[in-house]
């Protein structure tokens, strides 16, 4: 005679440890559920018309399961949401069922490196460098020591890959030269007033009453003329080769900022924080702390779930023999319809997530908001009369 | 040791035939088991008065053939086969053994076994007889092939009643 396996009864009584992980089973709002939604499901069954062949501990490992696809499809979704706000976050603290604003520190993270190449914020630091420019020399590699006499702040010559964000090595102001008799252009006072010793000071000190816009002209023709009658003050940098202009008449030094490529190639911003998908801090949503719309959510995929087993259970044989026939079961529909209602609850709910999103939101709060506008458009105006 | 046909799957078409035979389709027959010992023979080796176990009531599926007249120097009469189709499980639970010479109550006529046999056995094993032992294989049923006895000749009810029923918690020989 076949070994007893017991099937459903009629009822159960759930006690911690039934459920395949546990995850619920000190929640004592889920333990007072898990029974009645047990029985709940063996009576859409079928039971007591039919018999029902599954255990309790089935039920129980279905609406855990429930509970737990339906925390992670909520999770998912506000990772979706959040993540960029809650990149670089702590990763110890739980963020599931928290109210996270909008921040934009996301957003700033992203933009540092376009700020480190301008030279503008950022996270490279630019080191200060130089190099001796020689009598007669214009061009200078830097990664040959001997010949360019590179001096870098952190990092080696020739063994650390750099790149100069930065060159001083520019024309004397325009403004310096306001008064030089010589600059081709300018006031011509120069001389007057270096012999006085007041040459570097501003126009100002020259008292004469100039509107704003002739100073810039001024500035700007002494720029012209440096540009197209002199050789002017600039650099070329190609590959390692830095060619100054002009050629340097006597020996100076060459200032510069560069920053290190092996650390503008670092791309980790921090360890330990949230980085991506996978360590978002969204744990598993308490049964308690589910409100009803959810809870009915899980009552459903659970009748799902459960349907889906004992479909399993009775597809495993094509047909079942009975004494001098056989007969086949419906584990072939059981299973089918099954997967139809599990994929529309899981659309269902997706649906509703992205309806709540927040740009769903202020879509919705923007068409309210136009729709009234409209509305309150038809309202007589009345003409007011004093 | 094969991947099907263990315990637990056997269990599951025990329970669904004994759910579709008793709950659902429920077909009732009255199996009167004889006790040879106590039924007594003549001089040709007929036992006039045969004597049975008090009926049990069995649920199994019936199938039977159309009845065909008989004209002969007893006068007129009729005779048909049906089989019975036992859950062998269900008998075991009832504690009854079919064998040749019971009787089967059923329709309102008795039928006499004429063989009984089994030789329905899921995966092709019987648990009773194969050499890896009782954990895997299933035999489902046991058949008994009758045919319709007249009521005067076994004087089971009790209109013409001259056997003896016998107490059933006496159980025959071979369970």
């Amino acid at each position: 005679m076949a070994v007893n396996i017991p099937i459903w009864p009629g009822s159960s009584s759930f006690s911690a440890g039934n459920t395949p992980f546990g995850h619920y089973d000190s929640d004592t709002d889920f333990v007072s559920s898990v029974d009645k939604t047990a029985g709940w499901c063996a009576k859409r069954l079928g039971y007591p018309i039919v018999d029902i062949e599954l255990q309790d501990i089935n039920f129980y490992a279905c609406f855990e399961e429930a509970t737990t696809e339906y925390s992670s499809q909520v999770n998912q979704f506000n990772i979706r949401e959040n993540l960029l706000n809650i990149k670089g976050h702590s990763t110890s603290s739980n963020l599931s069922q928290t109210q996270l604003d909008g921040n934009l520190g996301g957003l700033v993270t992203l933009a540092k490196d376009y700020g480190s190449e301008v030279g503008s914020g950022g996270t490279i630091t630019y080191y200060t460098g130089s190099f001796e420019a020689k009598k007669g020399q214009q061009i200078y590699d830097l990664k040959d020591i001997s010949n360019s006499s590179a001096s870098l702040e952190v990092g080696t010559p020739g063994v650390d890959k750099f790149e100069i964000k930065r060159m001083m090595h520019n024309a004397p102001p325009a403004m310096v030269r306001y008064f030089d008799p010589f600059v081709g252009t300018g006031l011509g006072s120069q001389q007057m007033m270096d012999t006085f010793g007041w040459g570097n000071y501003s126009p100002g000190v020259s008292f004469m009453m100039q509107p704003l816009y002739d100073d810039l002209l001024r500035l700007q023709a002494i720029e012209f003329n440096d540009m197209v009658r002199k050789s002017q003050y600039g650099f070329d940098i190609q590959n390692n080769r830095i060619r100054l202009f002009p050629i340097p008449n006597d020996p100076y030094t060459v200032h510069f900022h560069y920053v290190l490529e092996s650390e503008r190639n670092n791309p980790i911003v921090a360890n330990s924080v949230v980085s991506d998908f996978s360590n978002a801090k969204y744990d598993r949503i308490e049964y308690s702390n589910i409100n009803h719309v959810g809870k009915r959510w899980i009552e459903k995929y659970t009748l799902a779930l459960a349907k889906e087993m004992l479909g399993a259970v009775r597809a495993k044989f094509s047909s079942v023999p009975i004494p001098n026939s056989e007969i086949t079961l419906d584990g072939a529909d059981l299973r089918s319809e099954a997967s139809t209602e599990k994929e529309i609850l899981i659309s269902e709910l997706r649906e509703n997530l992205e309806a709540t999103s927040r740009k769903a939101l202020l879509q919705a709060q923007q068409e309210e908001s136009e729709a009234m506008e409209l509305t309150l458009n038809r309202v007589p105006r009345a003409i007011y009369i004093g | 040791m094969a991947l099907f046909g263990g315990k637990r799957d056997m269990a599951l078409f025990s329970k669904i035939n004994k759910e579709l035979i008793t709950d659902i389709i429920d077909t009732e027959v009255y199996y009167y088991k004889l006790i040879i010992e106590d039924t007594k023979s003549n001089l040709y080796g007929e036992g006039k008065n045969k004597v049975y176990y008090n009926p049990v009531k069995i649920p199994t599926l019936v199938d039977r053939t159309n009845a065909e007249a008989i004209f002969d120097e007893f006068g007129t009469s009729y005779t048909r086969n049906v089989n019975f189709y036992f859950l062998r499980d269900t008998l075991v639970d009832k504690n009854v053994y079919p064998e040749l010479g019971d009787v089967i109550e059923w329709n309102d006529e008795q039928h006499i076994v004429d063989v009984t046999f089994q030789n329905q056995f899921v995966a092709g094993k019987n648990p009773e007889h194969w050499d890896g032992g009782d954990g895997q294989g299933y035999s489902v049923s046991i058949i008994c092939e009758t045919h319709v006895a007249k009521r005067s000749q076994l004087k089971l009810k009790d209109d013409f009643r001259v056997g003896v029923n016998k107490n059933n918690n006496d159980l025959p020989v071979g369970i």
